[in-house]
């Protein structure tokens, strides 16, 4: 008997811990007689019906709102029932029937779906923040909305709605992004929820925090850097800018570092992603970061320290030109303000030393500034999207349906 | 427990799981072409849950492997298989159905007496299996086959476990249930009225013409017509009388008979019953989760009393016809 082992196939870990309840929680029409009150005599039978019924089935209907932030390099979703989830934007088909069944699933995603790719189609479905394709209509762009529009469905189940839930979704998407790339984005959305809107990704992150007024917000993702001027009303284009000096410029960057001067390194986008991820700074002291790689099989330490800051600095240069862009062309009255108001959010606002390194840059440019960073980097626009979501007024949801 | 149990796990293979598939393929494409028979099994631990357990799972399945590789070795089969942490799947050309079977009652066997100091802690380890077979005309593909053992093999192991299941064969006495289900029902609503009265009444009626006939060629007298009238009133009442016993007896047998038909047709309602909800019970395995309840059972919107309430209520507004405009 011919024999083969192989045990590499076991589930890798799940993305982070489903945490904190959103911010909009305090507004719950709280207590069963309450909600028969409001609904009148047949919501009460229906109530009363629920009660008899059990915990679980307290209520008949509900109503659901999604917040989720589309990003290039993770897709995170905050509910209004308690649930958080973040997923690595990655979605992969088994490649045939056999691995379908060995791996005992039509479509894998995040980390899980990066771990098998090799048996996998696999995509990733965003880049820049927006829906990866040449053009419309060609198999490319019919596969990343596919692959765009299961990704969606899976956050949406990871974020367990119950089946007799309204589902109404606000997606963070890009602030320049162009009507194409909006439809397809509905388009992918349109088949798991019952209704959905899209808004800008700086802007709800601004929502959330409540900071509608002479902010500057800088929402760093894997594929954009969006720059958005909040005065109290909604932002128009000049208030926005999309530049793409963001995570993947800097994994690029330092990739190239490394090629130049460790050629026998062997390495990929991957590995350096993760790099990043767990040591990228620029601040001016920083501990050394060796890390191993592999030459020829063995693995090799290489200190990327230089390397790695000289990477992430490329994008500070770049963010104050946006700055200085919105800062110069805002009210002469209220430039000193919105100055002193930068805030940073996205995954990207994580590398070590990079409000210190913008304020520097601000000073010498623009003679001044305060950078403050986002609580929570990874939840930011999708709390934004689930507030914007809750207080959206209902006849708006309906006439989207 | 054999030797090749207490020889140490096999080296891992220099063909990967995509190579191994690929030869199962080509075996069940050369069956289907050149039209042998060809069995698939798939393998699982029983109730393997706990941690410990699990870990035990990475020694126990090389070891039921293993046994797998020597029964097939005595016994001259040639096969194709690989392991993975949570099953065994092995190909067999030129093995009928009752080899197959003969093969996973062995594999069970062997499996019971297997214990590996340390790890199963004197439980005896049982297995499952699952049989698929290219006998059934709809399973001629490694995929169909694949499925159908590893529905026997869930199938096994809701049933307890320690058995092997062929999923085709309880698919088709689930059918053959059905049918003589319908059967028994069509028969019972066949029965019409006694068949046996009526030809008593029938015999009876020819009785009473041929006497009729025989007082016809007589002379007739107010004696004879007496002697007629009184025969024929005799004949009459004896001839119900008959019918009547026919009849009595008749439903009596019928009683009988549906009887035995009800009882068989609540037994085998009863089994069908019992089949059909353990398959959705295992169906039901997979979509249990029923999703946890949103803290709103109403549209919400803005609050009044909400800071900067305007300055929102229009920038929703424009967020609104921003994806209006972009619907149009």
């Amino acid at each position: 008997m011919t024999t083969s082992k192989n045990t590499d196939m076991d589930p890798t870990a799940e993305p982070e811990e489903a945490a904190i309840a959103p911010e909009t929680q305090p507004r719950e029409v709280a207590t069963i007689e309450q909600r028969a009150a409001a609904a009148g005599e047949r919501g009460a039978a229906a109530v009363a019906d629920a009660i008899e019924q059990g915990e679980d089935a307290e209520k008949a209907v509900g109503v659901l709102y999604l917040g989720i932030d589309l990003g290039t390099s993770r897709t995170s979703v905050s509910a209004s029932n308690g649930q958080r989830e973040t997923i690595a934007s990655y979605v992969g088909y088994p490649k045939d029937a056999v691995s379908q069944k060995l791996l005992k699933k039509r479509v894998l995603f995040g980390q899980e779906a990066l771990d098998k790719r090799l048996a996998l189609n696999f995509f990733r479905p965003l880049e820049h923040g927006v829906l990866k394709s040449s053009e419309e209509g060609t198999p490319e762009y019919e596969d990343n909305l596919r692959a765009a529009k299961d990704l969606i469905s899976e956050v949406i189940r990871r974020a367990k709605p119950r089946k007799d839930e309204l589902i109404y979704a606000v997606i963070g998407v890009p602030a320049q992004v162009s009507i194409n790339n909006k439809q397809a984005v509905l388009d992918a959305a349109r088949e798991s929820v019952d209704s959905v809107m899209l808004c800008s990704e700086p802007f709800s992150v601004a929502y959330g925090l409540d900071m509608l007024d002479d902010v500057l917000v800088i929402d760093i993702g894997a594929g954009t850097t969006d720059l958005c001027r909040m005065h109290g009303t909604m932002p128009e284009d000049a208030d926005q800018i999309t530049i793409t000096f963001a995570g993947d410029y800097i994994d690029n960057k330092l990739a190239e570092y490394i090629r130049e001067t460790y050629p026998e390194a062997q390495f990929s986008i991957e590995m350096i992603r993760k790099i990043k991820e767990r040591y990228a700074s620029v601040a001016d002291e920083v501990d050394k970061v060796v890390v191993d790689l592999p030459v020829n099989g063995k693995p090799t330490s290489f200190d990327l320290t230089d390397g790695l800051r000289a990477a992430c600095q490329t994008i500070v240069g770049p963010m104050v030109d946006g700055l200085s862009t919105l800062v110069s062309t805002f009210d002469p009255e209220f430039q000193d303000r919105l100055k002193n108001r930068v805030l940073l959010a996205g995954g990207g606002s994580q590398i070590k030393g990079l409000d210190l390194a913008i304020e520097r840059e601000m000073a010498t440019r623009l003679g001044g500034g305060k950078v403050m960073r986002c609580e929570e980097p990874m939840y930011g626009g999708a709390g934004g999207a689930l507030k914007v979501a809750h207080d959206m007024p209902a006849e708006f949801w309906e006439k989207l349906k | 427990m054999t030797e090749m149990t207490t020889a140490k796990a096999p080296a891992a293979s220099a063909l990967s799981v995509a190579q191994m598939l690929h030869l199962m393929r080509m075996e069940v494409d050369n069956a289907k072409l050149h039209g042998y028979a060809i069995c698939c099994l798939m393998i699982g631990l029983d109730e393997f849950q706990t941690q410990a357990e699990r870990e035990a799972r990475r020694w126990l399945m090389p070891a039921i492997f293993s046994e797998l590789k020597a029964i097939t070795f005595q016994q001259h089969i040639r096969g194709l298989g690989l392991t993975r942490e949570h099953f065994i799947l092995a190909v067999f050309p030129h093995i009928g159905v009752k080899q197959a079977t003969e093969l996973s009652e062995e594999l069970l066997a062997k499996a019971r007496e297997l214990e590996l100091p340390g790890i199963t802690g004197g439980t005896p380890v049982t297995i499952s299996v699952g049989v698929g077979h290219n006998s059934h005309p709809r399973s001629d593909e490694l995929e169909t086959l694949i499925e159908d053992a590893e529905t026997g093999l869930n199938l096994a192991r809701s049933g307890g476990g320690d058995r092997w299941m062929q999923w085709r064969t309880v698919e088709d006495e689930l059918e053959d249930i059905r049918g003589e289900l319908d059967e028994q029902i069509r028969e019972m609503r066949e029965l019409g009225p006694g068949e046996e009265s009526d030809a008593v009444a029938s015999w009876g009626h020819a009785l009473v013409r041929k006497i009729v006939d025989a007082f016809a060629v007589v002379e007739p007298s107010a004696s004879l017509n007496q002697v007629r009238s009184d025969v024929l009133a005799i004949v009459s009442s004896e001839v119900d009388r008959w019918r009547d016993l026919a009849t009595i007896r008749q439903l009596s047998e019928r009683e009988k008979t549906i009887d035995l038909l009800e009882r068989r047709i609540t037994k085998l309602t009863g089994s069908l019953d019992q089949t059909e909800s353990e398959l959705k019970r295992i169906a039901s395995l997979k979509a249990i989760d029923t999703g946890i309840s949103s803290i709103y059972s109403t549209v919400q919107g803005l609050l009044d009393g909400e800071d900067n309430t305007e300055a929102k209520r229009e920038m929703l507004k424009d967020i609104f016809e921003a994806n209006l405009a972009l619907r149009q």
